[in-house]
């Protein structure tokens, strides 16, 4: 079966996965990513990461994005979702796992609370995290992506997985809220 | 008002006799307070089995152990979670017979720390923690931490239907039950 020639990518999660999945490998270059899996990643050290979502099963926050509602798009809101962020490394493979999976926590956590933030001296630390539309070409910038900026916003934990002791893991799982312009 | 003083001459010695006219409305501010805190704790409680029940609501449903871990509070205060218990329209993969034998164990499991405004809920099902944050082989399901943002929720309504409850018969009322919230 081939996709029909009107086919148009009316659902936004992998628009929206794919402007903070961008926003990850643009700032963290020196990590891999396995993006969509919240499971172990294909190669250690990585990250594995994964949208959880709020509240209900099924549809998640994210799927709202850029969705459609009674045939009208649904822009101009403030959503939230959570998203889970694994750093994960193999004491097999390099003796200072532990070591690395905690650095690996703080890259992530550095980008997200430095995204968008003007330092003392005037300076962008990091660029703001856009959402961008990639059914369009080229991709079109319509919201921006926000950590939430209450204290419980990232919940984080060191775990040694149960079922391979060598694997080591940081859990991070983050609040974010995200804007969408308003459609004018 | 009756006389206000008496002055009793060379040692200077003063006396002052004040009288409430409504001595009702004294002891209504002097016993607002404790009012308040009572309601307040009620409140709270409200919010605790709310989410509580919640908390069940988003945990995985297999054979009903991890579920049975949450209820030690509510069955504490004789709450009816069963509707809650029983439902699995936030969660996936409940696809076997509940056994009465793993519920009684999980609730055996269920404990808690009940104080007016700090509440813990202890689950000691063993394999709950691989289930909240998952392994290398299962997905975490994160059902605390989606708890834990409801809960915002639930105190915010609750809070603000109690306030708007007080604010429109103009006296501290005693805050309502309310249905779960459906977000």
């Amino acid at each position: 079966m081939t996709l029909p020639v009107d086919f148009k990518w009316d659902s936004g999660k992998s628009a929206l996965m794919g402007s903070l999945a961008d926003y990850f490998i643009t700032n963290i270059t020196d990590e891999f990513f396995d993006f969509d899996n919240p499971l172990l990643p294909i190669k250690l050290p990585g990250y594995g990461v994964s949208e959880k979502g709020l509240f209900n099963m099924g549809v998640l926050a994210f799927d709202n994005f850029l969705g459609y509602k009674g045939g009208a798009a649904l822009y101009g809101r403030k959503d939230q979702t959570l998203v889970e962020i694994s750093a994960w490394d193999d004491e097999t493979l390099h003796p200072d796992a532990v070591g690395k999976v905690r650095q690996m926590r703080d890259k992530i956590v550095y980008v997200l609370l430095n995204a968008g933030r003007i330092d003392d001296a005037g300076v962008e630390v990091l660029p703001p995290i856009k959402l961008y539309d990639y059914s369009t070409s080229p991709k079109t910038e319509i919201g921006v992506i926000e950590l939430d900026s209450a204290d419980n916003s990232i919940n984080e934990k060191f775990t040694i997985d149960p079922v391979n002791q060598n694997l080591k893991v940081y859990k991070l799982l983050i609040r974010l809220f995200w804007y969408e312009y308003l459609k004018t | 008002m009756p006389a206000p003083y008496v002055y009793t001459g060379g040692d200077k010695n003063f006396g002052c006799t004040i009288t409430l006219i409504t001595p009702e409305k004294w002891d209504m501010w002097a016993g607002i307070s404790s009012m308040f805190m009572d309601n307040c704790k009620l409140l709270f409680k409200y919010a605790v089995f709310d989410t509580n029940k919640y908390l069940i609501r988003a945990t995985p449903l297999q054979t009903g152990r991890l579920r049975g871990g949450w209820t030690a509070l509510l069955n504490k205060y004789n709450i009816d979670y069963s509707a809650a218990f029983m439902d699995v329209t936030l969660v996936t993969g409940h696809n076997e017979p509940l056994s009465q034998e793993a519920i009684r164990e999980g609730m055996a499991l269920s404990s808690y720390i009940d104080t007016d405004f700090l509440v813990t809920l202890v689950n000691d099902v063993d394999y709950g923690d691989y289930v909240e944050t998952g392994t290398s082989k299962m997905e975490g399901q994160h059902f605390t931490a989606k708890t834990m943002y409801k809960a915002e929720l639930i105190i915010k309504r609750n809070l603000e239907n109690w306030f708007q409850q007080c604010a429109e018969k103009n006296e501290i009322v005693k805050p309502t039950q309310m249905e779960e919230v459906q977000v």
